[in-house]
């Protein structure tokens, strides 16, 4: 596993696409808070008095850590946000599960349509998860990263 | 460098913190920062089931008196068609039969006030509603919404409730536009559910003024042993 997040190019690409995935789930929560307080209060996990908090910072928590991936900035605190992050999605959507509540998943969109079977999205954020964590595991420190960045170039000269 | 990321975690929260703080305050579409506590409120469910009632009973008594009106008006006209040739006896009959018109009209008037009065007051807001009451809607076969999925529905509902499933609402929104708004609906899920509250308040923004939520839904009908299907 170690070798393959050695390579740069997989890096850069994983680093894109869960940015780009963030940057993309935020887009229609900014656009509708009221909808989205809406799916947030339908988990029944929150009490009221914080459902719209998080309705207003959330989609924007997911915006700039997105950015930030895909900028290439800041990349290791982004990873560990987003990480947090998906990790609470999950035991939401368990719990929904396990409850057996009809509601919409409001992952990347607040449309009542937007729903699908909850166990599918559990298993996205999952597999989201695992990729967002092997990239925090193995993404290089800015001392690494120059270390591997020369080796790539070496390599490349080789 | 744990340091490092602490720092640059808080720099994001600060940032996602002033973002959201100052989009809110210039989005038309904002919404408050701490929500109002939602609760359900049966106040009106109680006051409305007994306006219904009442209703009820005077509709009955009104029937009853035109009932009896008209029995007498039909045996005054056959003592009329008796007794044609007498002038006198005819004279008076036709006295009291244009008071016993004039009683079935003030009878049929006061019905008509009484129902007027009594009529489920028209609403924007849906109303919170218990067991009791939407039986009684029930009873006068007002439209029952169930709000849940096709399989949901097909595995029960209450008897002639039209599924209009709220996480397809797309795909039915023209069923329901195509519903009459001055019309008294009744909207239910499950028990621990919230979609027909979100059908509820759908219902009302598209315009629909006497949308009613059955909090007890599906689960509390089918132990009451209500009409299903």
């Amino acid at each position: 596993m170690k070798k393959i997040f050695e390579n740069k190019k997989v890096i850069v690409t994983l680093r894109i696409i869960i940015g780009a995935l963030f940057i993309y789930a935020s887009f229609d929560k900014m656009s509708n808070p009221e909808a989205f307080a809406d799916i947030i209060d339908n988990y029944h996990i929150l009490p009221f008095w914080l459902v719209n908090g998080l309705a207003i910072f959330l989609p924007w928590l997911e915006f700039l850590t997105g950015f930030f991936l895909v900028m290439g900035k800041w990349v290791k605190s982004s990873l560990l946000i987003i990480n947090i992050l998906l990790f609470i999605f999950i035991i939401a959507l368990t719990q929904a599960l396990f409850r057996g509540l009809d509601i919409s998943c409001g992952c990347f969109s607040v449309k009542p349509s937007s729903t699908s079977e909850v166990w599918l999205r559990i298993v996205e954020d999952i597999i989201l998860l695992a990729a967002a964590y092997l990239l925090y595991k193995y993404y290089p420190s800015n001392s690494n990263k120059t270390e591997i960045e020369n080796n790539n170039l070496l390599n490349q000269n080789t | 460098m744990i340091k490092k990321t602490f720092l640059q975690v808080t720099a994001i929260f600060a940032l996602t913190l002033l973002v959201g703080i100052f989009y809110n305050l210039s989005n038309p579409k904002r919404i408050q920062f701490i929500a109002d506590e939602k609760s359900v409120d049966f106040t009106q469910s109680d006051s409305l089931l007994n306006a219904l009632r009442i209703q009820d009973s005077l509709s009955r008594t009104a029937d009853s008196i035109r009932n009896s009106a008209q029995s007498r008006e039909d045996s005054l006209k056959l003592a009329l068609e008796k007794h044609k040739q007498d002038s006198i006896l005819a004279a008076v009959k036709n006295d009291s039969l244009k008071r016993v018109h004039d009683s079935l009209k003030t009878v049929n008037q006061k019905k008509e006030d009484s129902v007027k009065n009594a009529q489920v007051t028209e609403i924007v807001k849906p109303v919170d509603i218990k067991i009791d009451f939407a039986k009684a809607l029930f009873d006068k076969k007002y439209r029952f919404i169930d709000a849940r999925d096709e399989a949901d529905y097909n595995a029960g509902h209450v008897q002639g409730a039209m599924n209009i499933p709220y996480h397809e609402i797309e795909k039915y929104k023209d069923r329901l536009s195509g519903l009459p708004k001055d019309q008294v609906y009744v909207t239910y899920c499950s028990a621990a559910c919230d979609v027909s509250i979100d059908m509820a308040y759908y219902m009302a923004k598209m315009g629909f003024k006497k949308v009613y939520i059955f909090h007890g839904g599906w689960d509390e009908w089918k132990t009451a042993g209500y009409p299903a299907n």
